[in-house]
């Protein structure tokens, strides 16, 4: 980071994303709080925490998509606040942060390394898994199960707006997992022949519900019409302080609008990318905290925010 | 070879019969584990809490793969390490920066390594060894003692009911209904639960006849025809999992299913024993297939080549199909279970 | 009965771990047939769990063959001293020198462990049932009938019931108290005689060959003790219930406790190593299951997969099927109603079908295996082809793109399979679909032989044994009867045989007669081979005085092939019948066309191998003069097998 330049949380969050794909949004926010910590001198804790709520504010507003992302600074927020008082002296605790940094990351990849034991028994011999989208813990669960020589196949649909499919997709294969790649138009045509869907999240709310991306609901919901099991596989830094009732009330940009004039050509990338799929369609949430229900989810939000 | 009185050969000797089915139904496994961590606590030695339950937890292991099907056995070794943990607070902390299996709060990714100090100040291993055999003595009487089980539901039974139970092995239910029958009278129907629960439905009937209540055993398929007029279904099932959903003996799912088409209550009487700290993610692993020639007779020859036959001994029962479960601590709706099961289990001790 | 009276029960049951049959060989040849695998359990784990549920207290392992591995086997295992909690007292008797459970059974009474009542059990028995209630009927009946000193335990089957073994005798029961009144052990018997006088003074009586006789029998200390009273008895049912029931002087009652309910069975041969197999799998011996001792993970359609195996992604598990911890399979191959072993690895698009692969096996690519058995560390080569029955030894190693036809049985020490022809078709009407070698059974049920009960390494099947004849002599024999006790058995024996030939008695009579003097006498087989030469060679002489000596050696002969046959097990004994023969005939009148024809015959039947006589003729003669016929006959046999090689490699 150059030194002469002000400090510019975005920018961070940003390189955080950019150096390390396998990065999570909430996880490079809260990198980029530490990153700050180091830059920023706070006197007091009551300036620290003033400066980190400023950035965390600042950082949801830049970004366009900022639910995966303030799960993250929340969750750093809260901790500094409960713990800044246990700290005999807060100096200490803000140096340990720092110092730790680049561990944080190393142990959310270790989340999903977590995820993936935990969810190994869920995937069984013969068994057929739709999965939508590309989510890395799903990857990192099946590739063990493949390593475990579980003998399974994998729908993957196309995930169309994202378009992540074909890069899941493939990857699946390069694992020797027999995999097909499917429409997303099709998925109530394979659905009766799946026995289980697996979805990874950006975020999961205080509900248990799953915010996700574009198409995740109406999957988990032509699979609960069917009586399948839904598995949500989520690191626990996901988890936000969010109750949206239905995908109305994420926080997106441009949702879809009604023309009666032909406009300039169809594109799909204009409209949301993400949505919401309710709590009672899911069967469980696979996490670093072990296989919760979804009512599980504000069991944990309840334990750190009033605990 | 060790003497008869060693916990080993004991533990030995349980998990013998644990395989064998010697020991069957999970009131008698129940208490028959905690007579045994009773004895394996007092016995074994162990410097420190944590050792104890670093103990019994493989002590649950050896039990769990034993008999993969009787959870009753996991119950209480969970319900045991639960009071270990809190007879001695300090436990607590130390696992809790333990991240191996499975973080303890959202905060794991956070807290720094070496920051949650090691306690040393556990409490003396005698008194905690006192302290927990307490609890076990507890345990013990609590999964001997029905009573408040039978308080709670002699209140949701009316005069003049009918009651249809597809459960006649449980003894639960018999000493309900013999217990209720001093007070009320009801009609209760029994279905037979072909194939393995023929004999048990004839017993069970010729229990309550005595006892002076109406009975009729009814066949399995006339269930549906007679859910009208029926006031209630009663339920004992063999294990209530975190969800609310419970594990029952092959042949209650029908008249649940039939109660819930005809809007017929179902309530479910299960001693706290009977909770489990699990979710019913793998429905198939936690049902038990039983014997086929129950289903088909061994001497048919030419069927027996003929045919492949399956005789599943349980079904599994989600939380939808369930109106209130009915512990000794009360009842509850089936979607509150979770919490239930949380204040008696640690979710550390999920997997033993 | 109260749980209570259960506990304070002695109960002390005996385990014959030797069947004193030959009916796994070549496997038994390795192992002893209680340690074999069944669904990759050896069954005596089966005997003993059974044992463990009837609550017994202390159990004897009777061992013959093999003892050493039986107790090795035993020591190591969960029954052994160094467990924790063995439920019973056990301990196993190494009976070396037993030739059959007659033979086990006298060794028995002899030892005086017996106290009281005892459960007799075969260690080759699965069963699952109520024994309590049993046991109660058997102390019920002992009540009433004080003879009552044996009672069977028959599970109620069909007759062509695929457990039911084919060699299980006619039962005929009291149906009122199910005493068992008459056994017929014969199957191919055309009829049965029964006492009038006994028939009707019993209310109704059954004829029943739909019983799986199971071999589980509750047994009163009488019954080691009137083996040891009647020295000929060898089989528990031929001899024994057969003895017992048409002897008047006994008295004895044997009952019979039909099972209607639960599982019970033997595997006694490979068709019903096969059909128990299916049962245990199909979950008709639960709780007696695979996945009883929770280390198996049961999936819908009965199959089971132990940890550590490795399924490749393409490869087919149908129903039915175990598979042992860390075997691997390959890629495209097809598993179904099959067991498979711990440690094997199975190549790519191989095709197993009711196949029962055992520990450490390795398959290559392109195999196809059906209704077969493959021992233990055997090697089956790419591209091989094993046919319906066929079993491979321990060991062996199939080549690959081999045919193996159908019924073959294969071992390690021979490189040539030894392959057995099966024109014998008697019983095989009923259905056989997915009869594992239900044909190789019905080859060997004859064990009706003087010497069923020959042991161990005698293959008299293989004719290779490569024991070399030493000794064995006409003056040796001459010399042995010098010594007194030989001398009284060969001069009763022969007079047993003479007579025998003057009445006209049938053979079975004679077998037994001889057999009982063998017994009493401890003479070995040597001298019933002498003995009976040189009783059929006086016959024939006498008979020379009126008739010519072809006639009269070929008739006499020929009338005894089946006796002879039941002295003969392998080419040792056949050459020394024939040296047999050539010194009776030295110094009698026509000797050397006697012993020609003799020759003649004894090889047309099939008595005596080819090879026999070459062996014979190249050894030592006893008198040149006595040959001089014979030698044409060995040339024109030589020059007749030379030809026929001559054509076989054109």
């Amino acid at each position: 980071m150059d030194d002469d330049m002000p400090f510019d949380i975005k920018q961070t969050y940003l390189k955080f994303l950019e150096e390390d794909p396998q990065l999570t949004m909430p996880v490079a926010a809260i990198q980029s709080l530490v990153a700050l910590l180091a830059d920023a001198q706070p006197k007091t804790s009551a300036e620290l925490i003033e400066v980190l709520q400023e950035a965390s504010q600042t950082l949801k507003d830049s970004v366009p998509n900022s639910i995966s992302l303030s799960a993250g600074s929340d969750l750093f927020l809260r901790f500094v606040v409960r713990n800044i008082h246990d700290y005999s002296d807060w100096e200490a605790c803000k140096r340990n942060l720092v110092e730790n940094g680049r561990t944080f990351a190393e142990r959310a990849k270790e989340s999903r390394s977590l995820i993936a034991r935990l969810g190994l028994p869920f995937v069984r011999d013969n068994d057929i898994i739709l999965v939508h989208g590309r989510s890395r813990a799903v990857h990192q669960l099946l590739e063990l199960a493949a390593s475990k020589h579980v003998r399974f196949q994998v729908y993957v649909t196309e995930a169309r707006v994202c378009a992540e499919g074909q890069i899941a997709a493939a990857a699946f294969r390069k694992l020797g997992i027999p995999t097909c790649m499917i429409p997303d138009s099709s998925v109530g045509y394979v659905i009766p022949k799946v026995h289980k869907v697996f979805l990874g999240a950006e975020g999961v709310a205080e509900s248990g519900g799953v915010i996700n991306q574009i198409g995740s609901s109406q999957v988990v919901m032509l699979a609960h019409q069917f009586k399948k099991p839904v598995f949500v596989l989520a690191e626990s830094h996901k988890f936000v302080r969010l109750f949206p009732l239905s995908s109305d009330d994420l926080t997106t940009e441009t949702p879809y609008t009604f023309t009666t004039t032909e406009t300039e050509e169809f594109d799909p990338a204009n409209g949301p990318q993400i949505d919401f799929t309710p709590h009672k369609y899911i069967t469980a949430l696979i996490t670093d905290l072990g296989v919760l229900t979804p009512s599980g989810v504000s069991e944990e939000l309840i334990k750190i925010w009033f605990g | 070879m060790s003497a008869k009185g060693d916990i080993n050969v004991q533990i030995a000797a349980f998990t013998a019969q644990l395989q064998r089915r010697e020991i069957s139904g999970s009131r008698a496994v129940a208490l028959a584990t905690a007579h045994l961590i009773s004895r394996f606590v007092s016995s074994r030695r162990w410097p420190t809490a944590d050792d104890l339950i670093n103990q019994v937890k493989r002590l649950g292991r050896e039990l769990e793969k034993a008999q993969p099907h009787e959870l009753a056995c996991g119950n209480i070794i969970r319900r045991i390490l639960k009071s270990i943990r809190t007879v001695d607070e300090t436990v607590e902390l130390v696992e809790a920066v333990d991240d191996r299996e499975r973080r303890s709060s959202m905060f794991g990714i956070l807290s720094v390594p070496g920051s949650g100090d090691k306690s040393t100040d556990h409490m003396r291993s005698r008194d905690l060894k006192a302290a927990v055999i307490e609890d076990i003595q507890v345990l013990i009487e609590e999964i001997g003692n029905e009573e408040p089980l039978q308080r709670v539901g002699t209140e949701m039974i009316n005069d003049n009911e009918v009651i249809l139970t597809p459960c006649p092995r449980s003894v639960t239910l018999l000493d309900f209904f013999l217990k209720v029958a001093q007070k009320r009278s009801f009609t209760v129907l029994v279905t037979e639960c072909y194939p393995n629960g023929v004999e048990d439905a004839k017993m069970f009937a010729e229990r309550l006849t005595k006892a002076g209540i109406r009975t009729e055993i009814l066949p399995d398929a006339t269930v549906n025809a007679v859910m009208s007029k029926v006031s209630k279904v009663i339920i004992s099932p063999r294990t209530v999992l975190a969800n609310g959903g419970v594990i029952a003996s092959s042949g209650m799912a029908l008249p649940c299913l039939a109660a819930k088409n005809f809007n017929k209550p179902v309530l479910v009487f299960a001693g706290s024993y009977k909770l489990s700290l699990l979710y019913p993610f793998d429905v198939e692993r936690l049902i038990e297939v039983g014997n086929s020639g129950k289903v088909i007779d061994f001497a048919d020859a030419d069927l027996m080549d003929k045919l492949e036959v399956t005789n599943p001994l349980c079904d599994y029962l989600g939380p939808e199909l369930l109106d209130i479960i009915i512990t000794t601590d009360g009842g509850h709706p089936p979607n509150f279970m979770y919490r239930i099961v949380l204040d008696n289990y640690s979710t550390q001790d999920q997997i033993l | 009965m109260p749980p209570k009276k259960i506990e304070e029960r002695d109960l002390q049951a005996v385990v014959l771990c030797d069947s004193y049959e030959e009916r796994f060989y070549p496997l038994t040849k390795d192992k002893p047939r209680c340690l074999l695998p069944l669904a990759n359990t050896p069954l005596i784990e089966y005997t003993l769990e059974f044992l463990v549920s009837a609550k017994v207290t202390e159990v004897y392992l009777m061992c013959c063959s093999h003892a050493d591995q039986v107790t090795e086997y035993i020591t190591r295992s969960r029954w052994g001293s160094q467990s924790p909690h063995v439920p019973f007292k056990l301990h196993t008797i190494e009976l070396p020198n037993t030739l059959s459970v007659g033979d086990a059974m006298r060794d028995l009474d002899s030892r005086g462990i017996i106290k009281s009542d005892f459960l007799l059990i075969s260690g080759d028995v699965v069963c699952n049932m109520d024994f309590n209630k049993i046991w109660d009927g058997h102390v019920k009946r002992k009540q009433q009938d004080k003879n009552c000193i044996m009672t069977s335990v028959l599970r109620q089957g069909a007759a062509t019931h695929r457990t039911r073994p084919r060699q299980t005798g006619l039962y005929i029961l009291n149906q009122e108290t199910n005493q068992v009144v008459g056994y017929e052990w014969d199957i191919n018997v055309r009829k049965v005689s029964l006492d009038a006088t006994e028939l009707l003074s019993r209310p109704s009586v059954a004829f029943r060959n739909d019983l799986i006789d199971c071999y589980i029998d509750i047994c009163t200390p009488d019954v080691p003790a009137l083996f040891q009273e009647n020295f000929d008895y060898e089989l528990l049912r031929r001899d024994f219930v057969n003895g017992i029931l048409t002897s008047d002087l006994l008295g004895k009652a044997i009952y019979a406790h039909i099972l209607t309910d639960d599982y019970a069975a033997r595997v006694e041969s490979f068709r019903t190593y096969d059909a128990v197999s299916r049962d245990v799998i199909g979950r008709y011996a639960y709780p007696l299951v695979v996945d009883s001792r929770g280390t198996y993970v049961y999936r819908k359609g009965h199959i089971y997969v132990q940890n550590n195996v490795v399924l490749s992604q393409s490869s087919h598990i149908g129903r039915n099927t175990v598979i042992g911890r860390n075997t691997k399979v390959g890629s495209n191959t097809v598993i179904t109603n099959s067991v498979i072993g711990r440690n094997c690895t199975i190549g790519d698009s191989v095709v197993l079908k009711d196949a029962y692969i055992w520990d450490d096996v390795t398959i290559h690519d392109n195999v196809k295996i059906t209704e077969s058995l493959v021992g233990s560390n055997a090697i089956v080569g790419a591209g091989a082809v094993l046919n319906p029955g066929v079993i491979v030894g321990f060991g062996h190693a199939v080549e690959a793109n081999a045919d193996i036809a159908q019924n073959s049985r294969l071992c390690r020490s021979f490189s040539k399979e030894c392959e057995v022809s099966d024109d014998e078709d008697d019983e095989n009407n009923h259905n056989e679909m997915g009869l594992l070698t239900s044909r190789m059974d019905d080859i060997y049920l004859s064990d009706d032989s003087i010497a069923s009960t020959s042991r161990g390494d005698s293959n008299r099947r293989t004719k290779k044994t490569k024991r070399s004849l030493s000794a064995i002599s006409a003056t040796s024999v001459m010399s042995a009867r010098s010594d007194e006790g030989e001398e009284d058995f060969f001069n009763e024996a022969v007079e047993s045989i003479s007579r025998a030939i003057l009445d006209n008695h049938s053979q079975d009579v004679s077998i037994l007669e001889l057999n009982t003097l063998r017994m009493t006498m401890n003479a070995s087989y040597d001298k019933v081979q002498a003995a009976v030469i040189h009783a059929l060679v006086r016959h024939i002489s006498h008979l020379v005085t009126h008739t010519d000596p072809k006639t009269a050696t070929v008739g006499v002969f020929r009338q005894f092939t089946p006796l002879l046959k039941r002295v003969t097990f392998d080419l040792d004994d056949e050459v020394m019948v024939a040296h047999c023969i050539e010194s009776e005939c030295v110094g009698r009148n026509h000797g050397e066309s006697i012993l020609i024809y003799a020759m003649m015959t004894l090889y047309d039947t099939d008595v005596i191998s080819e090879e026999a006589v070459y062996k014979w003729w190249d050894g030592e003669a006893v008198s040149t003069e006595v040959r001089k016929l014979v030698a044409q006959w060995v040339d024109w046999l030589r020059n007749a097998e030379s030809e026929s090689d001559e054509e076989e490699s054109d």
